[in-house]
């Protein structure tokens, strides 16, 4: 087996509120292997954004910490760096693509200057050596004439030019890791496929891994290796895409997986209506019970659901799920 | 209007011709808007002549300012000096000169000092928030509430009455507003997303601060400190006009509280001085406003 990139083991991040300090991720362990595209799934407010925040170090604190765990780069701890060691491995290790390519460029510099100024930093190379390779990513990142389009600034580029600016920023340094958080919500549909085109092709060419964040199925589906599914600051699933897709285990899962809508254009065809998930993701200050944290959206909970929490078991090869259905299950 | 057509910079040409309109950066942007503002561009003239004159004049013309050269309260133009003379003999017109290129050193210097020290506090108690945003905003308080001229009088009396000295007074006393501003600026902005996207990709703290937020920050800023350079003269003038100006230098503040006592029996002794003191803020204040204009708009069109 190859050497885990990273490594996150019982990672708990905390929040201090009014009401006393609240756990938005508990218990998340997760390995990703070099090369991977990794897909964390979940509905907004699940802790998809914050884990990912973390591991750049960067939970907001105050109010936020990382309460408990451990995450390892290459062996080494995030959680206990330094500030001046996580500003090394910002951008040089890990780097990330945020939601916004609208608001995440910085208005007064060009694109170019943009893209050059974190070349130099991490390089230390000389401007005209930073301003070359500013230009060689934007070509990377499938800019048309980018020696032009690197004096542009970002309100000249429209959103998916923007974010290839994002993308290519994130990849001046050639990062180990590449967290794409929601990359393509704010584009629309044809500019997100070929984004998404953009980041399988440079995975292939720079073979950095990936972990893309997102709620759409079918992203996951075209894109990653392997998903987590997480629910209230909780991984609930966790097994390779083909299976995820076709035989989710976890209620929750099925649930994710069955609300994505299909296309048909025979009439007798007859739709079901689409299917949802009832409820909304509790908030985490309502997580103190020790029940299951879907037992009141689920549809097939039983007593055992309000009374324990599923741990996390094994139900497959490669694969486990939080549910005590699936550990009931003979076999 | 063909002057200000030649003046307007002409683009360098396209490499390759496309329908891709060219880059225009912002700052670019800013000095077309800036030139096509009539006021602020006689305001620019009206400055750039006085401080040439304050340059170059005490070269040019080298009657010396602060001897008798002519009967005492000569009214304008019955002499061969210009513009008269005040109570004491002395050429009016050279005193406005060499006044000038005091007047204008002290404003420029105590803006520049303005600037510093607000942008700095400001600057610091916005970005990093919590107990050095509370120590700075009190420190800006305790300046806030003291009588600015009664504290910069103070100073000046304190630490003899120089240039330098005058210039340090009025820059310490009128800081505060700069920094509040700064303050407010860093708090919007470093919440944006791309300064949380610099983060990610290692920007440490003081590159934040001077590389990121500092240039998103600097329009309101440019505006104020162009204005404080005219609220800065005025404050030497008002120095000046107390008695608290350098005794080895001539300043337009200087000339009016020397010839207030002889209002009545010239008029003219006052008034130029005043006049220029009037003009030149005036100028300086055209030049703020348009930098407002010119720079605003593009805020509201990001």
């Amino acid at each position: 087996m190859t050497q885990n990139l990273l490594s996150v083991q019982d990672l708990e991040i905390s929040f201090r509120t009014a009401a006393g300090e609240v756990q938005v991720v508990r218990d998340l362990s997760f390995e990703l292997a070099q090369g991977e595209v990794l897909g964390i799934v979940g509905e907004s407010g699940c802790g998809k954004s914050i884990t990912a925040l973390s591991l750049l170090g960067l939970v907001p604190n105050p109010p936020g910490r990382v309460s408990k765990g451990r995450i390892l780069l290459e062996g080494e701890d995030i959680v206990t760096a330094s500030e001046r060691r996580l500003r090394q491995i910002r951008g040089n290790d890990i780097s990330m693509v945020f939601q916004e390519p609208m608001t995440s460029l910085n208005p007064v510099y060009s694109v170019g200057e943009q893209i050059a100024e974190t070349a130099r930093a991490h390089f230390n190379s000389s401007r005209s050596e930073a301003w070359e390779r500013a230009i060689e990513m934007l070509q990377l990142v499938g800019i048309p004439s980018p020696e032009r389009r690197a004096h542009e600034f970002p309100h000249q580029l429209s959103g998916g030019m923007r974010q290839r600016v994002m993308i290519a920023i994130a990849l001046v340094c050639e990062p180990k890791v590449l967290i794409a958080d929601e990359p393509t919500t704010a584009l629309d549909v044809t500019v997100q496929a070929q984004i998404f085109d953009l980041f399988r092709d440079l995975q292939h060419k720079i073979g950095a891994a990936i972990i893309l964040i997102t709620h759409d199925i079918g992203v996951v589906a075209q894109m990653t290796d392997r998903v987590i599914v997480m629910y209230a600051g909780r991984k609930i699933e966790e097994g390779p895409v083909s299976a995820f897709i076709t035989d989710p285990r976890h209620p929750y899962t099925r649930g994710l997986v069955n609300c994505i809508p299909r296309l048909s254009l025979d009439p007798s065809d007859d739709p079901e209506p689409l299917f949802e998930i009832p409820g909304v993701v509790p908030s985490p200050s309502d997580l103190s019970l020790p029940r299951c944290a879907f037992a009141p959206r689920c549809r097939n909970a039983f007593a055992l659901c309000l009374e324990k929490s599923p741990p996390l078991l094994p139900v497959a090869e490669g694969r486990a799920a939080a549910c005590w259905l699936e550990t009931e299950k003979p076999g | 209007m063909s002057d200000r057509a030649t003046e307007m910079p002409t683009p360098p040409a396209l490499p390759t011709p496309t329908t891709v309109p060219e880059a225009v950066s912002p700052t670019r942007q800013t000095w077309q808007m800036f030139y096509q503002n009539r006021a602020a561009m006689l305001g620019l003239c009206i400055l750039l002549v006085i401080i040439i004159t304050s340059i170059v004049g005490p070269l040019l013309y080298t009657v010396p300012p602060r001897e008798m050269v002519w009967m005492p309260l000569t009214p304008p133009g019955q002499s061969e000096y210009l513009l008269g003379t005040d109570y004491l003999g002395r050429d009016l017109l050279a005193g406005l000169i060499n006044g000038g290129r005091v007047t204008i050193t002290i404003g420029f210097a105590a803006a520049v000092l303005t600037v510093l020290i607000g942008v700095t506090i400001g600057a610091l108690a916005g970005f990093f928030g919590g107990w050095v945003d509370t120590t700075l905003m009190k420190v800006t308080e305790f300046f806030q509430v003291l009588p600015n001229l009664l504290f910069a009088m103070v100073v000046v009396m304190l630490f003899s009455p120089t240039l330098t000295n005058i210039a340090i007074a009025i820059g310490i006393v009128s800081w505060t507003a700069t920094a509040r501003l700064t303050r407010a600026e860093f708090l919007r902005i470093r919440e944006m997303d791309y300064v949380k996207a610099e983060r990610s990709i290692g920007a440490g703290n003081s590159r934040l601060i001077w590389r990121v937020i500092l240039p998103n920050a600097a329009p309101p800023l440019i505006i104020v400190a162009a204005l404080s350079i005219g609220s800065a003269i005025l404050f030497e003038a008002g120095l000046s006009f107390l008695g608290l100006s350098d005794p080895n230098a001539m300043s337009w503040g200087r000339m009016v509280g020397d010839n207030r006592p002889y209002i009545l029996d010239s008029v003219w002794g006052v008034t130029i001085p005043g006049l220029a003191i009037f003009l030149t803020v005036l100028a300086i204040s055209l030049v703020g406003d348009g930098l407002n204009d010119a720079i605003n708009p593009k805020l509201r069109q990001r």
